[in-house]
């Protein structure tokens, strides 16, 4: 409570089963009810130790269900839980006291549950027609059931009770619907005008606490009088307006000890699920608020803030990162060099005048030096709490430039409620965050994405750099684009703050390689009606000019089948696309899960592997290559997995195999030529792992250039397929800037461990029975499942769980990698694959080989003396 | 599962076996929505083996050489569809190649056909044997009939992990460890008498030096 | 009576898991595996919070009560891994086979051979191995390094002898340098190998060499 940081956290299954849907703070315990009541767990609050579990028989797992706990006469705990189709009742120590099934479940949508001393209250809705009341004693007996009838509920009307009567509010008449629950045979309606209430677009306020208290709010969400509030009370003499409030966004009743107090809140933005907690006599209160923007803040009454806690950053749906633009002294020299001025006199004039201030510059540095403290190093390790309030990365001379190895790095990140964030990677300090309130994420292939295109970055000094994120509104679906700086987090000039809407839906979006003369690579979107849209505008001319070879590819992942468009450039209707292929993919149950391209970053090293009779075996570099996989079950659940390879320009299919009697998910890694994927054999009940690569053969096609138009022969694939006695949630695979360094892949295990694995452990070319060529050309003999061990792990005891995805990024420093994987928690690290061998590690042991030159040049020295004092001595004999 | 058969025009068919028959259309409008005419039928005789014939349907008109000619002017793409008639429907794939490199070659190409494990269409690529383009022009006479070549590729099985040398490897290394293990108690002491004994020579040979000496030695300190 | 029992339920196992369809059809029972989770080598119970049960990668959680047992219910029948996860200790996993009937099985995992039976005891004991190690020592120059590998061996020790030999043996000394001399020859007249030739010779052919031998330390004297 005092800083935000987390005590302990239990993670539920990611199934529907572990999904919460209701929780109770009883004592020192903490019972949660999940998946519709498939668990029902009891955890000691002060630990997170489990006390006891429950499950009920036949859960709903679409319908969310509800606890609540009541005190009998002689201090008695009942939890009480309600399901689809039952109800039942439990001591405090997991029990069972009683259980009785609801009539006429199937039909009835039970959602509604109130505990008091007396009675327990459930009700039940069927759509368009009635509410059902069933009323029950404490012991678990079922007393008569009314029925009382509600034409006008619908599927999003929202309902709750507010002390002995139950409330609904008809959003689209503007009538308050009330039933008493002592006498539940009518409902009484209220028309707004009669309570004296003007609002358009009304909504009942979230009720969190134990339905005790006797009023309800009502907020009103439309336009002109947003911010406007009333509060209402609901008895058996119908319901009267207790108050009336404006410039309100929140509100919040509860009880408080005799009497109901409410508490609003001021501010743009967040709504308030309270959880108040009462100090001393007088209501002093602290709450917490989860916003629209999935931040946790608690306040003070007052209204200060004592922690936040950015909980969006556990739901991040897209991640890039950029290089920390140069310091400007850096800038200038690099600009002395840049100039256009050819003369030479104006050439020596303006070195003199850098130098000369690069000079003062130093002067002035070292006299800071010996006037403050400085930090060597910071530590880093604040755990999950990532707003540190520490300045200690101010204090550093390069905050926010490069460094000189470029491993530090600005991290963006979008979150799934449209938040996006900025971090500093060495801390993970958020430097800025900006909240597009109407973007909504795309949805491909059953995930949710945002697209994030650096298309200028921070090497292009004095332009600033240019970053496009993409999504689609989330009320019409067209597309949305927000245009940002990414070291600042402002939006580029002349755009709007809150993200532009675009007037088309977008079907398909690639940003081209090339850039044109101010450094910005443009951004080529393809939208629905078969039309091209570039932005910024003013690259359209590079895209005119590039036309005639740009193709894209679209994938229907509902009919399975992929599409293939080549750009044509007509002075009447623009940039259109024309289509050229089509893949047909609809095989029976079959849907398209994965569509992996290779990164555009990536660079080759080698164009071949040399082989132990040294000739070459030249590797299949398409860099328009793109793996696809498809997953689907046949008519005996027996699920199957197919994997095509395509070429994206032509459409030609380089490659397909099938896996029979497996599942998925399947995850793949795809570089240089050669692609890794994983999945479940259903038969032998273990996860495999196989890997394909892909060769032209002992003659290279074209040395120079790939042409997908011009395409070598199918090439040779050699693959190989492994064990892995673990669960993958997903994979990477390491980049570094020259592609010099060797590869590891890297495994997010659904034990939390993150696993690096070298990729010479995935070479199809290992043998059963090792010759001498495989020892030296250094191939590892076959054996059929891979190591995993705890040395391999790179995140050791800190666990990071529900990883939804491993980025990759090179850093200045050709050894290392940088890894950020991100889910539930956002991990951060450096991998080495090839150790350390550009850099002289830290421990380098200066002293000891200093020590021993410095020895042993003395000993020769002496030895010199003392030998040419013998070799005198002797000639005196 | 084989889906129906289409009727196959043109020669007959060698093998009495079920064939697959597979329709090829060309583009002959090219545009957003180009219209196909029929090219000539595809015969597969056997998916396995990956054998197929082509029958051309109709020798090209002038006027669809004229087409061509165009089409090569403008470095425009030669389009083809297949279509398969199943129960479930026709299914369609397309593919393209540059129309000059058809052209030069004077109408030689190799399609491929890609079919999954229960014989249905995926996917077809067009290729031609010169894909760079010259410039040469060619004459009427090569540009009537299309000279055709097919294949066709089934999905094939994907890797799987091969546990059953390794398992009978373990087993051989197992016997051969417990046998082995007798072996090497005889040798134990076996092995080291190889260099015990010399070291006892030498030993024998220098305390015999050692005596003689060391009795002149002490003989010449006693003095 | 034991053995029997064993051999029965093998028997209905062996079928059970010889047509691997069957398995696939899993009825609507629900059953719960059970066990205990304990590290030996410590006394605080503060990794009970961290650890969990995972079943086959996280379909099904079990969490530890506060004396390190748990419950993994509403499972239906099947063969399942179940592992620990934790994150500063190492477990063993094993494969849990639950038949259509409700019988259940628990065995060590060997993913090579899928069908091998290797039981083990049920309710499930998991002790842990020992504490995770993550990290590699990280190598360091140590002086006896550089002295036991062989070439310095092969280098000092001869040096060695040279050198300090002759300061045991005081050559200053002329006699104790004539009596080396002495040695030095017999030994290698010693080396010859017709000395010893004449020594047999003297065997065969009488006693005139021991004389001839006689008088020479005779003399000497």
């Amino acid at each position: 409570m005092r800083n935000g940081e987390i005590v302990w956290r239990q993670i539920q299954e990611k199934s529907d089963s572990g999904r919460i849907d209701d929780m109770i703070l009883l004592d020192n315990s903490l019972v949660a009810v999940m998946g519709g009541g498939s668990y029902l767990r009891c955890f000691s609050v002060t630990s997170g130790v489990l006390n006891w579990e429950f499950n009920a028989e036949v859960p709903d797992l679409n319908q969310r269900s509800r606890i609540a706990f009541l005190t009998m006469n002689e201090k008695k705990k009942i939890i009480v839980m309600l399901t689809a189709n039952t109800v039942y009742g439990f001591d405090i120590s997991g029990r069972l006291q009683w259980k009785e099934d609801l009539p006429n479940s199937d039909k009835v949508k039970y959602g509604y549950l109130k505990v008091d001393e007396n009675a327990i209250n459930i009700i039940g809705v069927t759509m368009k027609s009635h509410v059902v009341i069933i009323t029950m004693d404490t012991e678990g007996t079922m007393l008569p059931k009314y029925s009382a009838p509600a034409a006008w509920i619908q599927d999003g009307t929202r309902c709750q009770f507010s002390g002995d009567q139950f409330v609904c509010l008809d959003v689209d008449n503007r009538i308050v619907h009330q039933l008493s629950l002592q006498k539940p045979e009518i409902f009484r309606s209220s028309l707004f005008q009669d309570l004296k209430i003007s609002c358009n677009d009304p909504q009942l306020m979230n009720d969190v606490s134990d339905g005790h208290q006797r009023e309800f709010g009502i907020r009103c969400l439309s336009s002109s009088n947003r911010g406007d509030a009333v509060v209402l009370r609901a008895s058996e003499d119908g319901i009267k307006l207790v108050k009336e409030l404006s410039g309100v966004t929140a509100l919040q009743v509860v009880r408080y000890g005799e009497q109901d107090v409410f508490i609003t809140m001021a501010r743009s933005k967040p709504e308030l699920y309270g959880i108040i907690k009462k100090k001393d006599n007088s209501p002093v209160f602290r709450m917490i608020a989860l916003s629209q923007d999935d931040s946790v803040v608690l306040l003070q009454q007052t209204g200060k803030l004592t922690w936040v806690r950015e909980e969006a950053l556990s739901k991040v749906v897209a991640i890039d990162m950029i290089d920390l633009p140069v310091s400007p002294m850096l800038a200038k020299m690099e600009d002395e060099f840049g100039t256009n001025s050819n003369d030479i006199f104006g050439m020596l004039i303006n070195r003199l005048t850098t130098q000369f201030v690069q000079i003062q510059d130093f002067f002035f540095q070292i006299l800071n030096h010996f006037k403050s403290h400085r930090h060597s190093y910071y530590d880093g390790d604040h755990g999950n709490d990532y707003m540190s309030d520490d300045d200690t990365d101010e204090d550093d001379d390069d905050y926010l430039f490069r460094d000189e190895f470029n491993i530090r790095k600005i991290i963006i990140l979008a979150s799934e409620v449209g938040k996006v964030c900025g971090l500093y990677s060495p801390s993970g300090r958020i430097l800025w965050c900006h909240l597009l309130p109407d973007m909504a994420p795309f949805e491909a292939a059953g995930k949710h994405l945002y697209t994030i295109s650096m298309q200028r970055t921070t090497s292009h000094f004095p332009h600033d750099p240019y970053c496009t994120i993409m999504g689609k509104h989330k009320d019409s679906g067209l597309g949305m684009m927000y245009r940002f700086n990414p070291v600042s987090g402002l939006q580029v000039a002349n755009t709007p703050p809150g993200g532009e809407v675009l007037n088309y839906r977008i079907k398909q979006m690639i940003m081209l390689s090339h850039m044109d003369d101010h450094f910005i690579r443009p951004l080529v979107i393809l939208d629905t009606d078969l039309k091209f849209h570039v932005y910024p505008e003013s690259t359209t001319d590079l895209v005119k000019s590039l036309a005639d070879s740009l193709f894209i590819m679209t994938t229907d992942t509902v009919t399975s089948q992929l599409y293939g468009y080549s750009m044509v450039y007509s002075d009447d209707k623009g940039l259109t696309a024309e289509e050229v292929w089509n893949l047909n993919l609809a095989i029976e149950s079959q849907r398209i899960t994965n569509i992996v391209f290779k990164q555009p970053l990536e660079h080759v090293h080698s164009q071949g592997i040399v082989l132990a009779d040294r000739s070459v075996s030249y590797k299949y570099l398409n860099p328009n290559l793109v793996v696809i996989t498809a997953e689907g079950s046949d008519s005996s659940q027996k699920g199957f997995v197919n994997v095509y390879l395509v070429d994206s320009v032509s459409g030609q299919l380089v490659f397909h195999c099938n896996h029979k009697r497996v599942k998925g998910p399947v995850h793949v890694v795809h570089s240089e030529n050669w692609i890794v994927y994983d999945y479940w054999n259903q038969r032998h009940r273990r996860t495999e792992i196989a890997v394909l690569e892909l060769y032209e053969g002992k003659k290279q096609n074209n040395a120079t250039a790939f042409s997908s138009l011009y395409p070598p022969p199918i090439p040779l694939v050699l693959r190989q397929a492994y064990i892995i006695s673990a669960h993958v949630s997903t994979m990477a695979v390491t980049i570094t800037e020259k592609g010099i360094t060797n590869k590891h892949l890297l495994l997010a295990l659904e034990t939390g461990a993150i696993l690096e694995m070298q990729k010479a452990l995935l070479d199809p070319r290992r043998p059963d029975v090792p010759t001498q060529e495989h020892r030296e050309e250094g191939i590892i003999p076959y054996v059929p499942e891979l190591p995993r061990h705890n040395e391999a792990v790179i995140n050791y005891n800190r666990s990071v769980y529900n990883v939804r995805a491993i980025h990759t990024a090179p850093a200045g420093l050709e050894s290392h990698s940088i890894i950020l994987c991100y889910g539930l928690d956002i991990f951060y690290t450096r991998v080495m694959p090839s150790k350390m061998f550009d850099v002289l590690k830290e421990d380098f042991d200066y002293f000891f080989i200093g020590s021993v030159t410095l020895g042993m040049i003395i000993v020769s020295l002496l030895s010199k003396k003392l030998a040419a004092r013998k070799a005198l001595n002797r000639a005196w004999k | 599962m084989m889906p129906n058969i289409t009727i196959v025009m043109g020669q007959q068919l060698q093998c009495p076996c079920l064939a697959l028959g597979l329709e090829l259309d060309c583009a002959e409008i090219v545009g957003p929505n180009p219209t196909f005419t029929n090219r000539g039928a595809i015969a597969i005789r056997s998916i396995k083996t990956g054998i197929a014939d082509h029958q051309q349907e109709d020798p090209l008109s002038n006027d669809d050489i004229e087409k061509l000619k165009k089409l090569v002017e403008n470095d425009g793409e030669y389009r083809i569809r297949i279509s398969s008639k199943a129960a479930a429907g026709t299914r369609y794939v397309s593919s393209f190649t540059k129309a000059c490199g058809l052209y030069e070659s004077g109408l030689t190409d190799t399609l491929t056909v890609h079919m999954d494990p229960s014989s249905n269409l995926i996917g077809v690529s067009i290729t031609t044997p010169s894909p760079y383009c010259l410039g040469l022009s060619t004459p009427m006479e090569r540009l009537f009939d299309f000279n055709t070549t097919v294949e066709v590729i089934q999905t094939v099985p994907g890797p799987t992990p091969e546990t059953q040398f390794f398992v009978e490897k373990m087993e051989r290394e197992r016997a051969e460890k417990t046998k082995g293990q007798q072996q090497d108690n005889r040798s134990f002491l076996g092995k080291y008498w190889m260099y015990i004994v010399p070291l006892l020579i030498v030993v024998m040979l220098a305390n015999n030096a050692d005596p003689n000496a060391q009795g002149g030695g002490s003989g010449g300190g006693g003095r | 009576m034991n053995i029997l029992c064993v051999t029965s339920l093998f028997v209905l196992f062996s079928y059970g898991l010889g047509n691997p369809d069957q398995d696939e059809n899993q009825s609507s029972g629900r059953y719960h595996i059970e066990g205990k989770v304990s590290v030996p080598f410590v006394n605080n119970q503060d990794w009970i919070s961290s650890t969990r049960i995972l079943i086959d990668g996280g379909d099904y959680i079990g969490f530890l009560k506060s004396d390190g047992t748990f419950s993994v219910t509403n499972v239906p029948s099947g063969s399942y891994v179940v592992e620990v996860n934790s994150p500063d200790y190492v477990f063993e996993t094993y494969r849990v086979d639950i038949n259509s009937k409700g019988k259940l099985r628990a065995r060590r995992v060997n993913h090579i051979q899928p069908s091998a039976v290797n039981t083990v005891i049920y309710p499930l004991k998991f002790k842990a191995r020992a504490v995770a190690n993550y990290f590699q020592q990280r190598e360091q120059w140590r002086i006896t390094d550089l002295l036991y590998s062989p070439m310095v061996m092969m280098m000092v020790l001869p040096f060695l002898m040279i050198m300090v030999l002759p300061k045991l043996m005081n050559t200053a000394d002329p006699e104790a340098q004539k009596d080396f001399q002495n040695q030095m020859n017999l030994l290698n007249a010693k080396q010859n190998m017709p000395e010893l030739s004449e020594l047999v010779t003297s065997w065969l052919g009488g006693g005139q060499a021991k004389k001839s031998s006689k008088p020479k330390a005779l003399k000497k004297r």
